[in-house]
């Protein structure tokens, strides 16, 4: 079965329902950003786009699996879900800037590929590595916008159709997983936590809610076997309305019009709505969900659409209504049940057609209400995380900036420059490569020699770190005092490995769970490893970490990086730097329990 | 929705609202605190360890850079106790002490190198009477800000 591809058809409501959404969507991203930046002012651009983009994805996505059980709640939230495969759409685009501007800036300029290290790193005893979870429901998020405009709606047929789009729930899932295992994990708010929780808790209300009505619906289904079911008095169904009834497992709508009666599935041809739940104007049933329309008498709709629906016999006796179970094949027409007394009980509910130029009055009002409601909603949240992040690291990269420096090269344990400082001592400045690679390579010829060389700068706290123009370093005539070298003793610490140049300003964070991915890549790439020690009180200390013969140890701490470790060595002071010298073998994972 | 379909969606929302409390649960569960430190006194011993100004004691002398960022110098005859008070930090920002004011962008010849100015108060000995304190970023090469210190 071939169906012909049919550009989406634009109309004024459509148009609305987008520029609403689009406006909103903007409206969040600018918000957290500005939230975001106005606390943390040295918050890299990357952070901010990534995490405006996610925390904005995720309110859309609650938007969006709220509509349909509050449609089934109150059926004045229906325009809201007229054109709900818009807000898919819109959130899908948003996560997918989010996941790309994060595996760029996580995975991408390592030593391994981009996708390697998405899915391997993060790993190691005891940790859940939460970028994967992302990514599996990224993937299907795209089948569903892929699959969203109505070619593929037809292709698949819709029961086949709204199955795949029900992996809505199994995305949804491992969102917030993703969410769990990474943000809150370094974003120990317990605000951002009840927040999440109570956006799951919304959720599943909602539907359980929901469900619960709809079974109360299909409880009442009639006995099947019969011939002729009773489904009640004529006099209760209003003019132009139906009453839906379940037989043999599946909806009937008995509408009324006029003085005639008919029955028609209840199961729209087109996303499978409930035709029951629509109205007949025109003398055309029309579906609540998207407006198609079906004539009552022989379930087809008018030309030149060719949908059709099963009808089925309908009778009269007695002011009571019998219809015949066995559904007709689809379009066949039927003889409508003629109403002897003309009373019909009134229904001033109005209906929502999504492709006619205007809402109803009432209809619209509420519309207003409820999506100025949900932009209060979607606005509070993003602006309440970014309130409750976790503050943002407060060093700097002056990206694009290039300078020169003029000192004597080191290259082990790890490159440096060692600059003379006016008055006596050297300031030592780490030497790195652009993106995740240490400079060992750039720095090979020049060990112990004076040198000028360029680089953009990096610094935190009083570390810094130079990042390397490859072929930069030209040999100069300088000399620097002798090193200076103190033993301070052995000392145990408290703290985190995390890759010196993402630490010290080239990623805001650059430490703890959400980035630990990224330091594995950086350090696996010969980035210098830093233990990162702070007392709670704003007190930091950063210390060069090597083994206890003062060798690098970049490939044997892959796994601890990131965590809560404890290190027993030996701290020496280098110059400028501290230095802890420990055998990687004893470091020492903290539990949980000794916190 | 059909029948089927119903029966679909009640089934994923069902095991949705099963699997996903015990997983976040889980996920909130294994959760570690970040490692918390006392901090050991492991200040390079290069500059010589003083006893901090108090708060309130010495003259106070405020360095403002031209674009932003300032700083506090609390002083009496023996100390001078430095902080920055707001904006970002400038790298390897050393502090020196100079007898005279002299002006223009290089560190004077006589000055006196103070120490490394790193995150929090730092106290350093005072090299001698009045003079003024210059603070320099060795990484941009250039003076950030200066104060005098006015004669005691
Ligand atoms: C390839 C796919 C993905 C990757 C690599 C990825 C990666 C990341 C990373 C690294 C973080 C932590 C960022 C930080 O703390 O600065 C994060 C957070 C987050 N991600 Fe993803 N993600 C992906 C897909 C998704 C998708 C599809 C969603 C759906 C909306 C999503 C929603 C979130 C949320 C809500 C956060 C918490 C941060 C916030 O709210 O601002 N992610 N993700
Ligand atoms: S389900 Fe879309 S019009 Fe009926």
């Amino acid at each position: 079965m071939g169906h012909a591809y049919r550009a989406v058809g634009w109309n004024r409501q459509k148009r609305i329902y987008d520029t609403t959404l689009a406006l909103g969507a903007g409206l969040c991203l600018a918000l957290f950003m500005a939230l975001t930046f106005a606390a943390n002012p040295l918050v890299t651009a990357e952070t901010l786009l990534i995490r405006a983009f996610a925390a904005s994805a995720f309110a859309l996505l609650h938007v969006i699996l709220s509509i349909g059980p509050l449609c089934r709640l109150d059926a004045r939230f229906l325009p809201l879900l007229y054109n709900r495969r818009h807000l898919g759409v819109a959130m899908f685009t948003l996560a997918l800037a989010h996941g790309v501007l994060a595996f760029v800036q996580f995975h991408a300029l390592g030593v391994i590929s981009p996708l390697e290290s998405l899915f391997t790193s993060d790993g190691g005893p005891g940790t859940i590595p939460f970028q994967p979870l992302g990514a599996a429901a990224l993937a299907v998020l795209f089948l569903m916008a892929a699959t969203s405009h109505d070619f593929w709606l037809r292709n698949l047929t819709p029961p086949t159709w709204k199955a795949l789009h029900m992996a809505v729930y199994v995305a949804y899932a491992l969102i917030v997983l993703h969410v769990a295992f990474g943000f809150l994990q370094a974003n120990t708010s317990p605000y951002l936590l009840g927040a999440t929780a109570a956006g799951a808790l919304w959720l599943l209300g909602l539907h359980l809610v929901a469900a619960h009505r709809e079974r109360a619906a299909d409880r009442a289904e009639q006995a099947s076997r019969a011939e002729w079911v009773d489904v009640g008095e004529v006099a209760t169904i209003a003019d132009g309305r139906a009453r839906t009834v379940s037989v043999a497992g599946e909806r009937v709508a008995i509408y009324r019009y006029g003085d005639k009666l008919s029955a028609i599935s209840s199961v729209c041809r087109h996303q499978n709505g409930p035709l029951g739940e629509g109205r007949v104007v025109d003398g055309c049933v029309v579906c609540p969900w998207h407006g198609y329309q079906y004539r009552p008498q022989d379930g087809r709709s008018p030309e030149p659409f060719t949908e059709r629906v099963p009808t089925f016999r309908v009778r009269v006796e007695g002011g009571r209504v019998l219809l015949d179970p066995r559904p007709l094949p689809p379009g066949t027409a039927v003889e409508p049940a003629r109403i002897a007394s003309a009373a019909a009980p009134r229904d001033e509910r109005e209906l929502y057609v999504g492709y006619m130029p205007q809402s109803p009055p009432r209809q619209a009002r509420h519309t207003r209400a409820v999506v100025l409601a949900l932009f209060a909603a979607c606005l509070a949240v993003v602006a309440f995380v970014a309130i409750e992040q976790a503050p943002l690291g407060a060093g700097q990269f002056e990206y694009g900036v290039v300078r020169e420096f003029r000192g004597v090269l080191a290259s082990a344990p790890h490159p440096h420059l060692r600059v003379q400082r006016p008055g006596g001592g050297v300031s030592s400045y780490l030497l790195v490569a652009p993106g995740k690679h240490g400079a060992d390579a750039l720095v090979r010829d020049f060990d112990g020699r004076g040198v000028s060389l360029r680089g953009s700068l990096v610094h935190s706290g009083g570390r810094t770190m130079v990042e390397l123009e490859p072929g930069s370093i030209a040999l100069a005539d300088i000399s620097v005092s002798a090193p200076n070298v103190i033993e301070l003793g052995r000392a145990t610490l408290r703290g985190e490995i995390v890759d010196s140049k993402c630490h010290l300003g080239v990623m805001t964070p650059g430490e703890r769970r959400t980035h630990r991915a990224c330091a594995q890549l950086c350090i696996r790439g010969g980035i210098p490893p830093l233990f990162w020690v702070e007392d709670g009180a704003g007190g930091v200390q950063r210390l060069l970490l090597v083994g206890a013969g003062g060798e690098a140890v970049n490939e044997r701490v892959l796994e601890l990086v990131g965590l809560p470790l404890e290190i027993e060595g030996v701290v020496s002071q280098q110059d400028d730097w501290l230095v802890l010298s420990a055998d990687p073998a004893g470091y020492r994972r903290i539990e949980k329990s000794e916190h | 929705m059909n029948a089927p379909l119903r029966r679909r969606h009640a089934a994923m929302t069902t095991a949705l609202a099963l699997i996903l409390p015990v997983a976040f649960a889980a996920a909130i569960a294994t959760r570690e605190a970040p490692a918390v430190a006392r901090m050991l006194a492991l200040e390079p011993r290069a500059v010589k360890a003083l006893e901090p100004l108090d708060a309130g004691q010495g003259e106070l002398a405020i360095l403002q850079r031209a674009d932003g960022p300032r700083w506090q110098a609390r002083h009496d005859a023996t100390r001078i106790a430095i902080a920055q008070l707001d904006g970002a930090e400038a790298p390897d920002l050393l502090a020196y002490w100079t007898p005279r004011e002299a002006g223009g962008d290089e560190l004077a010849t006589d000055a006196v190198l103070l120490g490394p100015l790193n995150s929090g108060e730092r106290t350093f000995a005072r090299p001698g009477d009045g003079g003024v304190l210059v603070l320099f970023s060795l990484a941009h090469g250039e003076i950030v800000a200066r104060a005098s210190l006015g004669g005691r």
